[in-house]
């Protein structure tokens, strides 16, 4: 029988509460959860790569490291996106959808999650911000969607949700939605793969939890007893040594990645001296300000274009538009604001240096052509001095990658 | 310069010590071998009955334009072939790396330094003729040296471990047709010394092996009696081939064309120095110079720990020609982004922070100082192909059949062109464009026909036998053991995956042994094994190949061969007709 209105009006308001403790749980319900899920993942992102961004070594351990969890973040993205598309619905990667900082992430319990922002790395972000987003739930911490205490707790609440759902809330027919398995690319850990039942979305939750804080540890043999098998990546193995990885026990977890950097903080790496939590309205070097627009202009549009991906009916803006902005365009927009000082006549080897600030628009006025033309000025107003050579590498570059989505960017009116 | 030409212009043939049964090598770009009687190669055609590996000939054809000359062309009255071989390996220079490919130093150590008679330390039988259909075994064997032949010489007694002696350096036969087949050694490596010691991967003192090279002549006798010789190629004996169907990034073909490249021999790609970029420049062909790239990464991953998820390409996309859009420039430029350019050889990290590729060690991680290459790059020519084709201008056409032209690519694709510390077939040598004729960019100049002795020295315009293998590891066992993974910084990077396996699948999971020590169905249906080694802590001598080089000499011929064949309904290249037991555990000596 389903509740009457008056019964409904009496259930906590909680979006977790109602899908675990109506009898109906309504499958929109599940997919603004899902949704959640994939807000959380996508939250990370801009935290580690600003962070990755200001390491000036790439080849350093901490970078690596850093990136191998960026990377691996962004295929937690699309496998939450898979979910939702698989829920029927279409994952919002835009407007209210995009995380915005300093905060805290997305729902979760402010006294036991660490405040996520922008920040220069440093040993103390890894163990203060990085290790604990990425913290093993307590043992026996109940399965909680809202106001949660790890990330963890959130994706078992989420599992209840779907547990608690009759029957198979999942479809790949009829579904406005096209679940992506191949954008995915590189060495990193796991596997993006299209969900089609509960059994599906198990596995690609477990994936999920197992690569951000690990496996509960009593379930493993302290010795690896696997010997190697087919192998799913390559990284730092929990015997020490570097090579390939079949996957738990040899895996590091995200958490265990970010406590080893954190704790070596002698070898840390030389870092640009970016501003933290960075406002573009502070900055007082007409350049800095110019560049973190151009920055937020892009990521925007590469935010639309990553929607539209996931879109059946529309033309696939992916191998063209999205990776080309997030391969070859943002990360050196990135580097050329942290080295651009963020005061008028500041010294960029000294600092503090603009950032990017990561935030959306949805300012469409100005085509894209545009952008790059402005790009282009700023690269001829650039003084000749060696003092600029760093920031003309890194504007060179991303014109570069600019040009060569100009055309793919306009017929897809984007 | 004849009308006539020997093709290829290197053949390889392959040591295995069966003394009868043979194949032919592939002629197929990642074809497997072909048997001599035409029937289709089988995993029960490696060895023969009693188990032994064979060896696989090197098969020489004669053209003239595109139009083989056979004894079955009209006209023909008999094709008259001379091959002389030598091994010159004891009696030349140290192998360090790149140290001598710019010529060598007056300090560079020659081996064996203290034999003052330079010429005993080559093994020379002298050349050897064969004409006819179905001709030969005519031998290169100490016992048939021809009569007026001056230099002859071979290693005397009993060499250690294997209590065997190099008696020959291989046979000549030739086919129904009489092209000419050349087969080489029996695998036969040893020293005079009792306690056959291997020191080193490159250079021991006192060891012997019998692989060799040497050119290859023919003399077409017409009805009419008139003559017309051919220009000569170049035979090579090289270690087994134990995965023929899956080929190194970067091929022997690839590195001999791109030094012609460089030295101008095809203007379209690079015209005195320039290369010809751009969209009105050279549009390298996806089906013969792109694909063929991606796919060697994919089938890397059945013979090494290399994860098969980043090294799945989907083709349709990335063969993509751009027409009005281009849906596919991203994931192109991707691509692009992780092959490691030229001038970065000794860069892991790229500057945006990503692991470069290949994930191959270099012509030189083992010896600092300038001349440092720890990674292996694509060729020149290749990265250029890459270049065009990230941008766009490229075209994806079906690969027209170019007679001997492609039979000559297709026999040297299965060869290794890097990374050259030596090698597997042949090393640096090959990429020095000195050695090849003018005219004929993968044709190796050849000296005069002598009766000996051979030269001591190195004259690129008149190549010797034993002139190109001699650079090779002694014996060649030492390195093909040693030259598995390599540790470089904390990481651990594989040299030639392709030639020298070092993870196999198994067909079907072998019974009992201590593999069922550690049973999970995972394992048992897909897992991974060593072709040879503990395979279980990176760090360790034994990781994956024999603890000791000596054991490569005396089980080199039992491994097995990895060969693609459907098991449990998927296509696999799985290990097949291996008789060294898995695990092996060494007698204990």
């Amino acid at each position: 029988m389903a509740p009457s209105e008056t019964e409904r009006e009496d259930l906590p308001t909680g979006l977790f509460d109602r899908l675990t403790r109506t009898s109906e749980p309504a499958l929109q319900d599940l997919r603004e959860a899902a949704q959640l899920a994939l807000q959380v993942e996508f939250t990370t992102i801009p935290v580690y790569l600003s962070a990755l961004y200001s390491i000036s070594d790439t080849g350093s351990h901490a970078y690596q490291t850093l990136r191998s969890v960026a990377m691996e973040e962004m295929f937690h993205v699309n496998q939450a996106a898979n979910i939702i598309v698989a829920l029927g619905a279409l994952p919002k990667f835009t407007g209210d959808a995009v995380p915005t900082f300093p905060g805290y992430l997305p729902q979760a319990n402010p006294n036991t999650t660490p405040m996520v922002g922008l920040f220069r790395a440093s040993p103390d972000v890894f163990a203060n911000v990085f290790a604990a987003i990425e913290s093993p739930a307590q043992y026996g911490a109940p399965p909680q969607g809202d106001n949660y205490d790890s990330i963890a707790q959130l994706y078992g609440a989420l599992v209840d949700a779907v547990d608690a759902y009759p029957g198979n809330p999942f479809s790949t027919v009829d579904v406005p939605g096209r679940q992506r398995t191949n954008i995915y690319l590189g060495k990193f850990g796991g596997n993006v793969n299209a969900v089609v039942d509960k059994k599906s979305f198990y596995a690609a939750v477990n994936e999920i939890v197992e690569q951000g804080e690990g496996t509960v540890p009593p379930e493993k043999p302290l010795v690896p007893v696997e010997s190697f098998g087919t192998y799913n990546h390559y990284g730092k193995r929990t015997d020490g040594t570097y090579g390939p990885i079949l996957g738990t026990p040899y895996e590091l977890s995200h958490f265990l990645k970010f406590r080893e950097v954190s704790l070596d903080s002698a070898n840390f790496p030389a870092t640009r001296p970016i501003i933290s939590n960075p406002d573009s309205n502070d900055y007082t070097n007409q350049r800095a300000k110019r560049l973190s627009d151009s920055f937020d202009y892009r990521y925007s549009l590469m935010l639309r274009a990553f929607e539209a991906a996931f879109k059946d009916d529309s033309p696939d803006p992916y191998f063209n538009v999205v990776l080309s902005i997030m391969h070859r365009v943002l990360p050196h927009l990135a580097r050329a604001l942290m080295s651009t000082p963020a005061f008028a006549d500041g010294d960029s080897s000294v600092g503090p240096n603009a950032a990017p600030a990561w935030r959306y628009t949805s300012d469409t006025r100005l085509p894209f052509e545009e952008l790059t033309q402005a790009l282009e000025g700023e690269l001829d107003q650039l003084s000749t001095s060696p003092r600029d050579d760093a920031l003309r590498t890194h504007l060179k570059a991303a014109v570069a990658g600019d040009k060569e989505i100009l055309t793919a960017a306009k017929a897809l009116g984007l | 310069m004849s009308d006539y030409k020997i093709y290829p212009p290197v053949g390889i043939a392959r040591v295995g010590n069966a003394p009868e049964k043979f194949y032919i090598g592939p002629e197929a770009y990642r074809g497997l071998p072909i048997n001599p009687d035409g029937s289709p190669f089988t995993q029960d055609d490696f060895r023969d009955e009693q188990g032994r590996m064979c060896r696989q000939a090197a098969r020489f054809h004669i053209y003239h334009g595109d139009q083989e000359i056979t004894l079955d062309t009209p006209g023909v009255k008999s094709i008259t072939w001379t091959v002389h071989m030598a091994n010159k390996k004891a009696s030349w220079y140290e192998f360090a790396t790149n140290e001598g490919e710019q010529g060598y130093a007056s300090n560079h150590p020659l081996r064996n330094a203290h034999v003052e008679d330079r010429h005993s330390l080559i093994i020379d039988p002298g050349p050897r003729r064969i004409s006819g259909a179905y001709a030969g075994p005519v031998p290169m064997d100490r016992y048939t040296v021809p009569e007026d032949y001056q230099g002859a010489n071979f290693p005397e007694g009993t060499l250690y471990p294997n209590r065997e002696c190099i008696d020959t350096l291989g046979e000549l036969r030739t086919d129904e047709a009489g092209r000419l087949l050349v087969l080489g050694g029996l695998g036969i490596s040893g020293t005079e010394d009792e306690n056959a010691v291997i020191k080193q991967y490159a250079n021991n003192d006192g060891w012997w092996d019998d692989t060799g090279d040497g050119p290859v002549r023919a003399v077409i006798e017409w009805d009419d009696d008139s003559l017309d010789p051919a220009d000569p190629a170049w035979v090579s004996v090289a270690p087994p081939s134990y995965a023929p169907e899956i080929a190194n990034l970067v091929t022997l073909w690839d590195t001999i064309f791109d030094s012609a490249v460089r030295a101008g021999h095809y203007p379209q790609i690079n015209d005195q120095g320039m290369w010809q970029s751009g969209p009105d420049g050279y549009k390298p062909n996806f089906q013969s110079e792109i694909k063929p790239l991606l796919e060697r990464a994919t089938t890397y991953t059945w013979v090494a720990a290399i994860p098969p998820k980043p090294h799945k390409f989907d083709m349709e996309m990335l063969g993509a020609v751009p027409y009005r859009e281009d849906h596919y420039r991203g994931l192109r430029n991707w691509i692009l982004d992780i092959l490691r350019p030229p001038a970065n050889e000794n860069t892991i990290i790229s500057g945006r922070g990503g692991t470069m590729m290949p994930y191959l060690a270099g012509d030189n991680c083992l010896i600092d100082g300038t001349l440092t290459s720890t990674y292996l790059r694509l060729t020149d020519t290749q990265f250029f192909f890459v270049q065009q084709w990230a941008a766009g201008h490229f075209v994806n056409e079906p690969v027209a059949d170019r007679g001997p032209q492609s039979l000559t690519r297709n026999i040297l694709e299965n060869c290794v062109g890097g990374a050259f510390s030596p090698g597997i077939e042949l090393t640096w040598i090959s990429r020095n464009r000195a050695i090849y004729s003018c005219e004929d960019p993968f044709r190796i100049n050849a000296a005069p026909p002598t009766y000996g002795p051979l030269n001591l020295g190195f004259t690129p315009s008149a190549m010797e036998p034993g002139d190109l293998t001699r650079y090779m590891a002694i014996p060649w066992q030492a390195d093909f053991n040693e030259c598995s993974s390599q540790p470089i910084g904390e990481r651990v990077l594989w040299w030639w995956p392709a030639q020298r396996p070092e993870f196999v699948y198994l067909e079907t999971q072998p019974e009992g042994g201590s593999l069922a020590s550690i049973p999970t169905p995972d394992e048992q249906t897909g897992g991974q094994v060593a072709w040879v080694g503990t395979d279980f802590d990176q760090m360790r001598g034994d990781f994956i190949s024999f603890a000791d080089d000596v054991q490569m000499v005396q089980y080199w011929s039992q491994l097995g061969f990895v060969m693609e064949k459907e098991v449990e309904g998927e296509r696999r290249f799985v290990e097949v007709a291996r008789t060294l037991p898995r695990p092996f555990t060494p007698d204990g000596n």
